[in-house]
């Protein structure tokens, strides 16, 4: 494609993006007034929340790491014809396995304790995975169904742990002891809590882009997702190719939770979201940039700063917390219903959906 | 490409929050601040719901300007703490409640780097290398007790139910003291006890309360919040007596919430506000049991009895068991033990 065309696709994409955006925050504003709050007010405290300081943008870094991670596994799925609903239920697999495993064996180095923690915690997450591409391909039971049910077996395992085998030394919360500092991924800056698993998050977003679209198996994978029949048709073993798009998912959904518990918290604690999870915002992530790798990136980052800031909302401006609902789903709506538009009016672009 | 359109619109929002944060300048009121975080919603009738009215009536009585944040949990994790409780000492905030026992890493990091900040949170051990960090702990087992003995004579079968989230220290000390009171008044009850795994979720709470009836339980204690709405419900569909937790949830299905244990944790932010606003609170761990008085006033878990409308329907000699184990806990002729680790743990 021609440098001038794909430029001037950038812009009408850059243009569409930008101004459903700006029609959430409008959309949002009917809201914030109908409960007598002032909406300039409250993006103003939102923007602050997310860029305000040194520190508020370590933290709208450290929320996009792990939906970066589960929006880049939903998307490898989604991609590839399964619908891995169970982004959640992986993370947690690779959270406890990075816990329990640096907390069992004797303190490494840290170049070989990380990379043990991170190869662990990625096939804990891609054997969750399995299991249901397994039941889907041997039994055809929906996968939509098996994963979401898995997900609640490791939030129960978790309670479990922290408050059975694993729970702290002084058995007072439910958590467990800090991991060896050896095993914690780095701070880039200290003081500061983001740390090396935003590199570690982009450096996979990007191998993932290059595998799908710069290799022969990454073209099968997303034949398979395009059309199934077509993909088997042309002999691509589409039964295999999806066991494997689904247990690469989910391991890589698992990194998410290594770098919770590795990098952001250092110990595993009870409780994570169960209403917007990780694992299911994941979704929304990988959704609004039609499935494209390098966009979840920029999308994970979209959303950090949106819940980083319209959670300072509540702080900065007044405004109750199901603001912060209201305004995500706006987001998400918008953006999706633009390019819906755009589709329709024939000015489609490019994410790669049919390129090679 | 919509990654580029993001990066331009981040680039483009940054630039405009530069902007506004020039123009910004902060109108300082002189009043003394005060922030409390929640893992829950303020409209639980427990854990968040006690708190926030608590800093409500603070803010009225003594003129201090608040904030407040919710469902940290909900839609968060618990490394969220970290930066809700920075954000709050960054806008000037002189007391930070950070009202979980998940958080105690982040307050006592944020603590350590803001000596001239006081911050509180759940929890039993002070720490004199931080003297600005107050833990506080409501221990229910009191009240939990005396839940006991109500319900082993209000029992027509000899079966009685409690639950509760999780079998930590200040929840496995209600569901243990809840057993012990009623085996003493009468020793050859039984006691169905479970831990659900979460506080928030108000169908597990209904499923739970409802099996236990099927296994004969007639009365049952509820210690937790969106659970017990749950279990409030499923106590009413079944037709049994419920008795409230953490709160006072009487009021929410006053013709099933027969009587309510709760921890008082409305009484116990009002105070540490009051102590805040006159430069009062001092560097110690802040334990709340039914003997706490803070300027000459009871302040902390409670046993809340049966409303008027219900009074009828407690007979004599349970009204004069209730008194007579409330007067022996208030003399100290009955120590109720504390047990902090479920049995077989």
């Amino acid at each position: 494609m021609a440098l001038a065309v794909r430029l001037n696709e950038y812009f009408r994409v850059t243009f569409s993006v930008a101004i459903s955006v700006l029609i959430g925050f409008g959309l949002s504003s009917i809201f914030i007034i109908a409960i007598g709050s002032n909406p300039l007010a409250a993006y103003v405290a939102l923007l602050d929340g997310a860029f305000g300081s040194a520190q508020s943008v370590s933290e709208t870094f450290i929320k996009a790491i792990p939906l970066i991670f589960t929006g880049l596994a939903a998307a490898i799925a989604f991609k590839s014809n399964v619908n891995n609903i169970g982004g959640e239920g992986q993370m947690y697999m690779g959270a406890i396995a990075t816990a329990v495993v640096a907390l069992s064996i004797p303190v490494l180095p840290s170049l070989a304790f990380l990379p043990l923690l991170l190869g662990i915690s990625f096939l804990a997450g891609a054997f969750w995975a399995g299991i249901p591409a397994f039941l889907k391909i041997r039994f055809g039971a929906d996968e939509i169904l098996t994963t979401l049910l898995m997900n609640w077996i490791p939030f129960y395992i978790v309670s479990y742990i922290v408050t059975g085998p694993f729970q702290e030394a002084d058995r007072i919360r439910p958590q467990t002891d800090f991991i060896p500092d050896a095993a914690r991924l780095p701070a880039f800056i200290a003081g500061y809590r983001i740390h090396w698993g935003l590199v570690l998050a982009i450096i996979v977003c990007v191998l993932a882009y290059v595998f799908l679209w710069k290799t022969s198996l990454g073209f099968e994978f997303r034949a398979t997702g395009a059309n199934l029949e077509a993909a088997r048709s042309m002999g691509i073993r589409v039964n295999r190719r999806m066991i494997e798009a689904m247990v690469l998912s989910g391991g890589i959904a698992a990194l998410a939770g290594f770098c919770e518990v590795a990098g952001t918290v250092g110990t595993l604690k009870l409780g994570s979201s169960n209403i917007l999870g990780y694992g299911y915002a994941g979704i929304l992530v990988a959704l609004i940039t039609n499935l494209h790798p390098i966009g979840v990136v920029l999308s994970g980052l979209f959303f950090g700063i949106l819940i980083v800031g319209s959670e300072s909302m509540q702080r900065g401006a007044d405004v109750p917390i199901a603001m912060v609902y209201i305004i995500e789903a706006i987001m998400v709506l918008t953006i999706i219903t633009s390019q819906l538009l755009l589709r329709k009016l024939g000015l489609t672009w490019s994410t790669g959906q049919t390129s090679q | 490409m919509q990654s580029v359109a993001i990066v331009v619109i981040i680039i483009i929002a940054a630039l405009a929050v530069g902007g506004w944060y020039m123009m910004q300048a902060p109108a300082p009121t002189g009043a003394k601040k005060m922030a409390l975080v929640m893992p829950g919603s303020i409209t639980d009738h427990g854990w968040d719901q006690e708190p926030y009215e608590g800093l409500m009536r603070a803010k009225a009585d003594f003129g201090l300007e608040v904030s407040y944040t919710e469902e940290v949990m909900v839609t968060g994790t618990p490394a969220d703490y970290d930066r809700i409780i920075r954000d709050y000492v960054s806008k000037g905030f002189g007391f930070v409640i950070c009202h979980d026992f998940l958080c105690k890493d982040s307050v006592t990091a944020v603590a350590k780097d803001n000596p001239s900040v006081w911050f509180a949170y759940d929890g039993a051990r002070f720490d004199p290398a931080i003297p600005n960090l107050i833990p506080y702990i409501p221990w229910g087992h009191e009240p939990s007790y005396m839940a006991g003995v109500f319900a082993a004579m209000m029992s027509k079968t000899g079966v009685v139910g409690t639950y509760d989230g999780l079998p930590i220290h200040i929840e496995v000390a209600c569901v243990e003291a809840f057993e012990m009171g009623a085996k003493s008044v009468n020793p050859n009850i039984q006691v169905l006890k479970n831990y659900i795994g979460v506080w928030h979720d108000p169908k597990k709470g209904h499923d739970l309360t409802v099996s236990m009836v099927d296994a004969g339980a007639d009365i049952v204690y509820g210690v937790g919040d969106g659970i017990n709405i749950g279990g409030i419900q499923g106590a009413k569909e079944k037709g049994i007596w419920f008795i409230g937790g953490t709160g006072d949830q009487r009021p929410v299905e006053p013709g099933t919430v027969i009587v309510s244990v709760t921890w008082g944790l409305n009484p116990i932010i009002y105070t540490l506000a009051k102590l805040y606003s006159e430069g009062r609170l001092s560097g110690t761990a802040y334990e709340f049991t039914m003997h706490t008085y803070i300027d000459g006033k009871q302040v902390g878990p409670e046993f809340l009895e049966w409303t008027d409308a219900n009074a009828g329907k407690v007979p004599q000699s349970v009204k004069d068991a209730v008194a007579k184990t409330r007067a022996d806990i208030m003399s100290g002729a009955l120590v109720v033990p504390l047990i902090t680790k479920a049995p077989g743990t």
